[in-house]
């Protein structure tokens, strides 16, 4: 069972992922509306996929990305934000982030792209993507 | 060790086969050395033979003139035969002595001399002591005992010589035959002396028990050392020994010794003891002689074994050497020759020189490498053509392909180019990129210094990482492109100075080789013209959006009404550039009231037909106007107004044009013109009146009276509707009080305005404008137009007060706004109603009513006017 952390102060995001992403035997072990919640949580739950708005009140998402890395590195950070610059995002994929999806989501971007997420097992190499 | 393997291979050969060479001689040398001692040895103890043998012819010499000598000093000279062979005898010895000497004299004899010097002295020594032994025999100074002894004494000093002569053989047999004879010679002296002992004894007449003894333990002696002779020399000795010895003498001499041992030799004659033993004697010296012989031929044979060992050896070791020598060298050299003819060739071989062939008979490992070396540079010649030929058709492909991409990147529009993971640009890029960049240095330069200059800071940063994503394996592409910076983004190239704005789209996308990344295809395309064209669109969009909104809003006014308010505010403008040139310079004051009651004029009756776009247009030229009249105006500052005025202008040209179109398709679908005209513009004023009557927050009735169902005509719509609009503007600003106002007064709580149509008499028509508002105050009139400079004192007339009213300038609202409180309302209508030869009379009272009669001439028939 794949453990998932939503970090979102939107109840949205929460129901759209367990919508569209029922069949990839997710649990949902938390969310989050803000960074110090998220990094309790990340404590506690250490989860495999994190989703993580980057627009949040106290602690802004390239910070609490940071510091889940600092935590739990072997998680795997997808960024969902409706920022759209895109400075912010690549700085993401600098500090460990591996996915980025703008908001708003739909059902078959979301799909596509845990797909990537967890196929491509980060560095630990079991899975690379063929040429 | 190493060294040692760099040496060459000629080096190498002479390292294996020197030190074997050198064994090979040194073993020759020792082995030609001991050949060489052998015959050495056996021609010295040939020689030493032969000396012995000379010695002991002395020997035996000595030994019989002992045995004479004996005799005489025994008997004391009594027998003259003993005299006379002693000296005889004395002669023999000698010449053996001569002979002996002669020998030892003879030039081979050198090398034993050296070896045996010091017995060969001491004997020398021994024989020279010879003669006085004989002198003191002659005087008789000497007994028996002592010349034995004497004589003995040269003899033995003899032996030893011989014996260390002889002794020194390798050869076994020689050797044992050597030893033999050394024992034979030792009994043979023994058996001399026993001679010389018993001729004594038998001479004597007194028995000597001494010399008895003597004599039997020399028997004995000479008897054990035959004994050992016997047992030790070959067979062939030995018989011959026995053959030699033996008969009547040695058999006397047996018994004679018998004789003397039992002691009863008086009878018996020295002589005869003497005769017999020196046959025995000479018998051994037979022996003696043919012992010497055999070892001297032993020996001989010996020495010439040796030598033709040695010369053999020597022929067959030199044969055999120079045959090895000689196969050695063809080998080395066959050798050496085949190894630099395969370094020749393997040198060429690798010098890339395929055209040669080496030739190397020999089946050899070298001749199976050299038919191997053959076989490959074969193998390397074909499959090199191939390859040439492979490489021809590939160079031929390339350069097609490089042609087609070549051409491809020459007239491509896009800019192409490629990444390497430092970020730097191909040296191959399409052409395209110089125009997009208007750069001409594109090929190695690194992209980010590249795009410096064009992008802001911030876009820059983002692409350096957006860059380092893409070069990073464990980054989904998809997600990195994403987050492309410069997905489209606007650059700024110079081009001879002047700058010039791009939008551009760069697009990436991974180039995979080998399960890596190898560079990052890059394709840049100008997207300006589109983005403008989207910005054109736009703006296209907005305007047509306006132009709708006034299409919309002509046609929910009646074209009549339009065509009217057109005309009319055309007129109006034209007026005010009329009068600019009438008036030039000389009143600006004059012309600003002028052209503001204009536009004034204008703005009422857009206001009232609802054009909203042209009403804002008119109250911004208003506000132009009045703080143009703030300050002192020149003639520059009127370029803006009449700017503004000439933009109003086309508005009002573009809604001509507009109208056109929609009098068309009136005309096409005709009506009774002018009755519609009729409801239409009563109906816009009542929506006008309530329009504004709900902005200035006054409740009013509107009341429109008809009852003569009069149709104004065409000519009259516009004057009637400017002239309304005006009234209705003044009653709601001036005329209606505030609610609470009129409640104080005991009115109605809502105002009543009233329009009604009249025709007293043919040739007029007659319009009433009511309101029930608070009628004209003639002493605030008075007030405010002396205040403002209008009038210098009171007047008493009370018309006269009234036209204060229509006097241009004259307001007394205290607020300006769009619908009242410029103090030029009445005087418009004023100038209206007798531009159109009308006639109007007041009637009012104060906190009651106003009331204003006004009259049109009617002449002729009624007709629709295409007139705009």
């Amino acid at each position: 069972m794949i453990k998932l952390l939503i970090v979102d102060d939107s109840s949205i995001m929460r129901r759209t992922i367990e919508r569209n992403l029922g069949h990839y035997n997710l649990e949902i072990v938390g969310t989050a509306a803000t960074g110090v919640e998220a990094l309790e949580l990340v404590k506690e739950k250490k989860p495999d996929i994190i989703t993580l708005d980057i627009t949040m009140p106290e602690m802004d998402g390239i910070t609490c990305l940071v510091e889940i890395m600092k935590i739990h590195p072997q998680a795997k950070v997808m960024i969902i934000t409706a920022l759209s610059d895109k400075l912010t995002g690549l700085q993401a994929l600098d500090k460990g982030a591996r996915g980025f999806l703008y908001k708003p989501v739909n059902s078959m971007a979301l799909s596509k792209a845990f797909d990537k997420l967890l196929k491509h097992k980060s560095s630990d190499g079991t899975e690379k993507r063929g040429v | 060790m190493k060294s040692l393997h760099n040496l060459p291979i000629k080096a190498k050969f002479g390292i294996v086969i020197i030190p074997l060479i050198m064994i090979i001689i040194f073993f020759d040398i020792f082995q030609i050395k001991h050949h060489y001692y052998d015959y050495q040895d056996s021609n010295r103890l040939n020689k030493a033979i032969v000396l012995g043998v000379e010695i002991n012819h002395v020997v035996h010499e000595i030994q019989k003139e002992r045995g004479i000598t004996s005799g005489i000093l025994t008997t004391n000279s009594s027998i003259d035969k003993f005299k006379e062979e002693l000296v005889t005898q004395r002669k023999r010895t000698d010449s053996t002595l001569t002979a002996y000497l002669n020998e030892l004299k003879e030039k081979n004899s050198q090398d034993l001399l050296k070896l045996h010097r010091r017995d060969i002295d001491k004997l020398n020594d021994q024989f020279g002591k010879l003669q006085e032994l004989r002198k003191a025999v002659d005087r008789n100074s000497i007994n028996t005992d002592q010349a034995i002894e004497a004589y003995a004494e040269i003899n033995s000093i003899a032996l030893l010589a011989v014996n260390e002569l002889i002794k020194e053989t390798r050869d076994k047999q020689v050797t044992q035959q050597v030893h033999a004879m050394i024992y034979f010679l030792e009994s043979k002296e023994l058996a001399s002396i026993e001679r010389a002992i018993g001729t004594q004894l038998f001479s004597l007449q007194d028995r000597r028990e001494d010399l008895v003894r003597r004599f039997a333990s020399l028997v004995a002696e000479q008897e054990a050392y035959m004994k050992s002779f016997l047992i030790i020399s070959d067979s062939e000795s030995e018989s011959y020994y026995n053959n030699i010895v033996e008969g009547k003498e040695v058999e006397e001499v047996v018994r004679l010794r018998e004789v003397i041992l039992s002691r009863s030799n008086q009878e018996e004659n020295p002589n005869y003891w003497y005769k017999v033993i020196t046959g025995k004697i000479n018998s051994l010296k037979k022996v003696e002689d043919y012992l010497a012989e055999t070892i001297h031929l032993q020996t001989e044979i010996i020495a010439s074994k040796a030598k033709v060992g040695l010369w053999g050896f020597l022929v067959l070791d030199i044969l055999i050497g120079v045959i090895a020598l000689l196969i050695t060298w063809t080998i080395a050299v066959n050798l050496l020759g085949n190894v630099k003819k395969l370094e020749d060739f393997t040198r060429k071989l690798s010098s890339g020189d395929l055209s040669q062939k080496i030739d190397i008979e020999s089946n050899d490992e070298i001749g199976q490498y050299a038919n191997t070396f053959n076989k490959m540079v074969e193998t390397v010649n074909i499959s090199q053509k191939e390859t040439q030929e492979a490489r021809d058709k590939a160079t031929e492909m390339y350069e097609n392909t490089y042609k087609q991409s070549e051409v491809i990147l020459e007239n491509v529009q896009q800019g192409i180019f490629l990444l390497d993971p430092s970020f730097k640009i191909s040296n191959q890029y399409s052409k395209a990129m110089e125009v997009i960049f208007d750069n001409q240095s594109i090929a190695n330069e690194n992209f980010s210094n590249f795009m410096r200059p064009l992008v802001i800071p911030r876009d820059l940063e983002a692409l350096e990482m957006f860059m380092r994503h893409l070069f990073n394996e464990d980054m989904d592409e998809e997600v990195v492109n994403q987050l492309n910076p410069v997905e489209q983004v606007k650059i700024f190239t110079d081009q001879d100075g002047i700058i010039n704005t791009k939008y551009v789209r760069i697009l990436f996308s991974r180039v995979i080789r080998d399960s890596e990344i190898q560079n990052i295809l890059v394709t840049v395309s100008d997207e300006t013209e589109s983005v403008l064209l989207q910005q054109h669109i736009e703006d296209a969009e907005a305007n047509k959006k306006i132009e709708t909104e006034q299409l919309l809003s002509i046609l929910k006014i009646d074209p009549s009404l339009l065509r009217g308010f057109l005309f009319n505010s055309r007129k109006g403008l034209r007026s005010i550039s009329e009068e600019f040139e009438r008036n030039g310079d000389n009143d600006m004051g004059d012309l600003l009231t002028f052209t503001f009651q204009a536009i004034h004029n204008i703005k009422g009756n857009a206001s009232l037909i609802g054009l909203q776009l042209v009403t804002d247009k008119l109250h911004k030229i208003e506000e132009t106007i009045t703080s143009m009249k703030q300050k002192n105006v020149t003639g520059n500052d009127f370029l803006s107004l009449l700017f503004e005025i000439d933009e109003l202008d086309k508005v009002l040209v573009y809604m001509s044009e507009l109208l056109r179109k929609v009098a068309d398709i009136y005309k096409n679908f005709p009506t009774t013109g002018h009755v519609v005209s009729n409801i239409l513009v009563i109906d816009s004023l009542e929506k006008g009146l309530h329009r504004i009557s709900k902005e200035i927050g006054k409740e009013v009735n509107f009341d429109f009276e008809n009852d003569k169902n009069i149709v104004i005509p065409d000519n009259y719509i516009t004057p009637f509707k400017d002239v309304m609009i005006q009234l209705i503007r003044n009653s709601l600003s001036h005329g209606i009080e505030p609610r609470h106002d009129r409640l104080a007064l005991n009115k109605i709580e809502k105002g009543n305005i009233s329009i009604t149509l009249d025709q007293e008499e043919e040739n007029e028509m007659t319009i009433i404008y009511f309101d029930d508002g608070e009628g004209i105050d003639l002493k605030k009139i008075q007030e405010s137009a002396i205040s403002k400079g209008i009038i210098a004192h009171k007047l008493n007339d009370k018309d006269k007060i009234i036209d204060l009213l229509f006097h241009s300038g004259f307001s007394t609202a205290n607020q300006i706004d769009e619908y009242a409180g410029r103090g030029e309302g009445l005087g418009l209508v004023k100038s209206i109603i007798e531009e159109h030869d009308g006639q109007f009379t007041i009637n009012s009272e104060h906190k009651k009513f106003f009331e204003m009669v006004i009259k049109f001439p009617l002449k002729g028939d009624i007709e629709i006017s295409n007139e705009v």
